[in-house]
């Protein structure tokens, strides 16, 4: 990325922090949107620690950490959102850290879908838009904006292709790989993004492996944070074809394309998008009740016979969504779960798998 | 008639059986588990169906269980070592309901209902000085082998008392009364004893019950059978089997799998996307990521 930048004095690089970050506003913006995810198991933390408190979740510390031991010095901006405190306090700590950086903080509405809510989003996304575009020498027009949501729209696409190829036939594509490529589309644009799916899809058509026995579950509960490739490795060797997840959830497609009619606003059929047709998403309030009708959807949509929850420590999101996803599982009482926690530096995963398998064989030989 | 598999990975011998229709073991073989334990149980499997004239195809559902379970790659599904041998247990003595399994890496205390299934478990928690690896240790610190490890415990006739709980010290110990002047007979037996107290103490917390069953590789060991039946004055289970308990449950697992996915359950037999077949052969693979 550094080189990439350094062949050319006007490219510009906008990094984001999850869970959600509007693509397509910071690539139309004429910038490079990077997602940083932490520092994962390679980062000790040395001086982080004199900025936050070792009480919050790893991703946070182990992200300012990799901008304070100038690994992140690319950085033209830094892109936020609302999704909890923790998140609202890092950009505030990142702002006063790095100065040369433009920290740019998005209030993404918490209130339901409606008129007064698109109104403000599309103020809200033409502020961040402006200020991103000013960064990158690109002027204000639209025409990027345009090209860049067609590209996300063909994302969208691609990403479902995958995940219902996943679904039908998980053995042919592990978690892990899927997950993986997902995540890729936080490391390019758009376009090389669509190419790489694009290729692992063709790849796909003519693939057979012999499926192994093994229960179908969904995965549900990391937001920000993402538990270690071991562990979604030991759900499969476990027996678990993970047929549904919201594994880096804020790079995943959110069902419906984004409208955008020829000549029309790019931003208002963002902000339209994200208002109305982006699903069900964890960052934004929902009353408990569509909530649960989310989780039996995946359910139901998936032919899940079990759900694994899967939270990061200190996650306090994540503990909102499990308390209702459980709370609606015990009063139903057909779907059996489990309830695993994780954080970025663990590497010990044995008694996770012990856990695992129990639960796979108690749904195998009952 | 069905033909199912079980492979017990283990940490020491990787062990096998094919069972026919849930009744009859059809043959079985075991090798050491040496450094490659995919390459150990891949032979395995590969001596099997020699011994039993049938091709992987045949094979209707194989089970691998064991430390090295997922190193299996053909296998149809693994299972844990305290379920298998539950199963296998219970298969060889219908009347078991407490199981020891003690095998080198590992030592268990199980219980089951009538049907084999796994009500309670306790495990040595990884310490060598529990397990099967002690004796190894003991052998090569001596510069012997198993066999004469064995035939020595059983003559002795007043065993030395081994007081440590970690192998690493347990061999310094063993070292430390031979310098002063003990019977070897009776150390290598007050050895037996030490891992025999330690195994009990694991049917204890599970609140073992009569019959009991010893199954894993210590079936094979003499002395400690002694030592057991010496330190719980009661009557143990021993079968020549025994050492195969996990692979025999691993195999009837298989079975029962295999009907119900016939029958239409789980990943493979449950809800599927059209033209998926249950349980294809072997093709060319290209798989993204999978193992």
């Amino acid at each position: 990325m550094r080189q990439w930048k350094e062949e050319d004095p006007q490219r510009r690089v906008v990094g984001y922090f999850p869970v959600f970050a509007p693509r397509e506003l910071i690539e139309g913006a004429g910038a490079f949107p990077l997602g940083l995810h932490g520092g994962g198991q390679q980062v000790e933390l040395m001086f982080a620690d004199s900025r936050m408190q070792s009480f919050v979740c790893s991703i946070s510390r182990t992200t300012l950490e990799l901008g304070l031991i100038g690994n992140l010095d690319l950085l033209d901006a830094m892109f936020f959102t609302n999704i909890c405190d923790v998140a609202r306090n890092l950009s505030g700590v990142w702002c006063r850290n790095f100065p040369q950086q433009q920290t740019i903080f998005l209030h993404l509405p918490m209130h339901p879908p409606g008129e007064t809510t698109l109104r403000y989003l599309v103020k809200e996304f033409g502020r961040a838009h402006r200020t991103i575009a000013t960064i990158a020498g690109n002027g204000h027009g639209t025409e990027p904006l345009h090209v860049a949501i067609a590209a996300g729209n063909r994302n969208r696409l691609l990403q479902a292709q995958l995940e219902q190829t996943h679904r039908s036939e998980p053995w042919n594509l592990s978690l892990p790989a899927l997950y993986l490529l997902r995540r890729m589309g936080s490391q390019m644009t758009l376009a090389q993004h669509n190419q790489l799916l694009a290729d692992a899809l063709g790849r796909l058509q003519h693939s057979t492996v012999r499926p192994r026995d093994g229960i179908r579950v969904i995965v549900e509960g990391a937001f920000c944070e993402q538990p270690p490739l071991e562990l979604l490795e030991l759900l499969e060797e476990s027996g678990c074809y993970v047929v549904g997840d919201d594994l880096a959830r804020g790079l995943r497609p959110e069902s419906a394309p984004i409208e955008l009619a020829q000549g029309g606003d790019p931003l208002e059929a963002l902000a339209r998008w994200y208002t109305f047709a982006s699903g069900t998403q964890s960052v934004r309030h929902a009353p408990p009740q569509q909530r649960e009708d989310y989780l039996f959807g995946q359910i139901e949509a998936a032919s899940a016979q079990g759900v694994i929850f899967l939270n990061a420590k200190f996650c306090e999101p994540a503990l909102y969504d499990y308390v209702v996803f459980k709370n609606a599982l015990e009063r139903q009482g057909k779907i059996p779960f489990m309830t695993l926690e994780f954080e970025e530096k663990q590497s010990t995963f044995e008694n996770l798998r012990m856990q695992v398998e129990t639960f796979v064989e108690s749904i195998l030989f009952t | 008639m069905t033909i199912t598999g079980g492979i017990d990975v283990g940490a020491g011998t990787v062990k096998g059986v094919l069972i026919e229709d849930g009744l009859r073991i059809v043959t079985s073989d075991k090798l050491k588990t040496g450094a490659l334990p995919s390459k150990a149980s891949e032979q395995v499997l590969e001596h099997l169906l020699g011994d039993a004239g049938i091709a992987r195809e045949q094979l209707d559902y194989l089970v691998a269980t064991g430390f090295g379970r997922t190193q299996l790659r053909d296998r149809d599904l693994q299972v844990t070592d305290i379920t298998c041998n539950g199963r296998g247990a219970t298969f060889l003595f219908p009347n078991t309901r407490s199981i020891l399994d003690m095998g080198a890496q590992t030592t268990r205390g199980i219980r089951v209902d009538e049907s084999g299934r796994v009500t309670r478990f306790k495990l040595n928690d990884r310490c060598a000085a529990g397990s099967g690896r002690f004796i190894e240790r003991v052998a090569r610190a001596l510069e012997t082998d198993l066999d004469t490890v064995v035939h020595h415990a059983l003559q002795g006739t007043a065993p030395t008392t081994i007081s440590s709980v970690c192998a690493v010290l347990g061999e310094s110990e063993v070292i430390n009364h031979l310098a002063a002047g003990h019977r070897i007979e009776d150390i290598l037996m007050g050895l037996h004893l030490s891992i025999g107290e330690r195994s009990i103490m694991l049917l204890r917390q599970v609140k073992a019950e009569p019959e009991l069953t010893l199954t894993g590789g210590m079936v094979n060991n003499k002395a400690m059978i002694k030592a057991l039946r010496t330190l719980l004055d009661q009557h143990i289970n021993v079968h020549p089997n025994g050492e195969l308990a996990a692979a025999i449950g691993a195999a009837l697992l298989a079975k029962q799998r295999h009907e119900r996915i016939r029958e239409g359950d789980g990943a493979l037999g449950g809800p599927r996307a059209p033209g998926v077949p249950l349980l294809e052969a072997p093709a060319a693979s290209c798989a993204i990521g999978s193992r």
